[in-house]
């Protein structure tokens, strides 16, 4: 066989050391064996973590519980933004910083080291790219001063129809929806879901799930066609919010790794459908992305699921 | 021996996603070209082979002290699944199977490339891996194992001089040597 039908290191390495590297590094196994394995790994992981001090003791619970409450009672009176309108709370954080629990106020500046996600007080969520600097204007408004953050306002969540992002370059509102924007030299919208509507002047223009507004500083906004997912919307489905399975039927989790995976849930037969109704789900997901937490899920039905572009389809197989 | 494999291990410890993600996707991989060079195992096998000695590493992840690097305190857990394996498979009832298995698994902690029933440019790189284990073989033991550290593990020259207890100079010699023989009987077979 000739090296050259292989992928393999820089023309300019010794071919002998390629030759050995050839035939000794296998990679035995695929992604899907990876991806069972890593959730396997992750979950026993999550329980050899020691829980937070607070947690170890409960004979100290309901001292602690007393002392917490005044302690916030006494937060809330003495913090100079006590009165102002909560953004939402922060659920995760990866670099620590802000800190998870810290409560986002109107009129405070959330600078984020980190990716982050914060659970808004109205319903939903906003997923921070590390490095996101943005000032918190009210309960349903924030101004994006630099990064990158990422709205999702499920269609259940209550009060969601007032939500906006203020750039440099202008007003995002949201119409229901998921919807991406970044500010750099211009301002990038990516809309995932639903629709959103950019207020710039005097001017309004809106844009539908499947499309990317760039709005530079000087000149008309530019629109082009995206795809929903893939790669590029990878690091918001690495900060998901928590969900649940418990006892969630299967078609209920399969709307939620639509959403997360900016898919469509398609059934290719009625018995995937009616089976995918009636299954309820027991145990945990936490800590998988959405392509795991499928790949999991689907390994305890008789149901099968494929990727077809923007569709997760679901078979019986029959 | 690296201060950002203990770094890693710590934040893993302090339970650090990102840390976990950056443990899974740097050594799974390189844990399971481990176990499938030395063993027969099928696809599956390794898969678990791979997820027990994760575990296994996991639950013993303060004992990491950083002595060695990473990589080599997880191959030596992985030793041991693999052995422990071993022993419970020997440890079984001898009897013929339509499949023939048997005969593997006593061969199973020799080094073995696995047999894939794969279409012809996946033959031709087995036929290849077969090329290159033959003439592994037939080199002083020493040579091979370090040329297989090298190539197959992704040890580093570092991680192979702590294990053999040589300087990094030392074992980069005894890698030029091996690398010099192996070069002799891959010519005379194949020039």
């Amino acid at each position: 066989m000739t090296a050259s039908k292989l992928p393999g290191p820089p023309q300019d390495e010794d071919p002998l050391e390629r030759t050995l590297e050839e035939g000794l590094r296998l990679t035995p196994l695929t992604n899907e064996s990876y991806a069972r394995i890593r959730s396997v790994v992750a979950t026993e992981w999550r329980k050899t973590l020691r829980p937070p001090r607070w947690q170890r003791s409960l004979r100290w619970g309901a001292l602690a519980a007393g002392l917490a409450a005044a302690l916030i009672v006494a937060a809330v009176l003495l913090h100079p933004f006590a009165n102002k309108p909560v953004l939402g709370i922060v659920s995760r954080a990866e670099s620590g910083s802000p800190r998870v629990g810290t409560v986002v106020r109107a009129g405070e500046v959330f600078l984020a080291h980190g990716p982050a996600l914060v659970e808004l007080s109205s319903g939903g969520t906003l997923r921070i790219a590390g490095g996101t600097r943005l000032e918190v204007v009210g309960a349903d408004q924030v101004t994006l001063q630099a990064g990158e953050l990422y709205v999702d306002l499920p269609p259940a969540a209550p009060r969601t129809d007032t939500f906006a992002v203020r750039t440099p370059l202008g007003l995002v509102e949201h119409l229901g929806t998921q919807f991406d924007v970044a500010v750099s030299q211009d301002v990038r919208i990516r809309v995932r879901e639903g629709r959103i509507r950019l207020r710039r002047g005097s001017a309004t223009e809106t844009a539908a799930a499947g499309t990317e507004l760039i709005v530079p500083r000087t000149g008309p906004t530019a629109k082009h066609s995206i795809a929903t997912h893939g790669p590029e919307w990878s690091w918001i489905e690495a900060l998901e919010p928590a969900y649940s399975i418990e006892n969630r039927t299967l078609s209920d989790f399969l709307q939620w790794a639509g959403r997360e995976t900016g898919r469509r849930v398609g059934f290719a037969d009625e018995r995937a459908r009616e089976i995918a109704g009636r299954t309820r789900l027991h145990g945990s997901i936490s800590g998988m992305l959405p392509a795991e937490a499928l790949e999991t899920v689907f390994a305890t039905t008789s149901l099968r699921y494929d990727f077809e572009d923007d569709v997760i389809r679901v078979s019986s197989g029959t | 021996m690296s201060e950002g494999d203990r770094t890693l291990v710590e934040r893993m410890l302090a339970g650090d996603q990102s840390a976990f993600d950056a443990f899974f996707v740097a050594y799974a991989p390189r844990v399971a070209a481990f176990v499938s060079r030395r063993s027969s195992l099928d696809r599956a096998g390794v898969e678990d082979m791979v997820q027990a000695s994760l575990i296994k590493a996991i639950r013993n992840l303060e004992s990491f002290r950083g002595e060695a690097s990473l990589f080599t305190w997880l191959c030596t857990i992985c030793r041991h699944e693999l052995a422990s394996l071993h022993r419970k498979m020997q440890r079984q009832p001898i009897h013929e199977s339509a499949d023939g298995d048997t005969a593997a698994r006593d061969t199973l902690l020799e080094l073995r490339v696995p047999s894939d029933n794969e279409p012809q440019n996946e033959l031709e790189l087995e036929a290849h891996r077969a090329a290159v284990a033959k003439a592994l073989n037939s080199l002083p033991e020493r040579y091979a194992r370090v040329l297989e550290w090298k190539y197959g593990d992704g040890f580093s020259v570092e991680e192979i001089a702590a294990m053999l207890g040589l300087t990094p100079i030392a074992a980069q010699s005894l890698l030029a040597r091996a690398r010099k023989e192996f070069k002799g009987v891959w010519l005379r077979e194949h020039a």
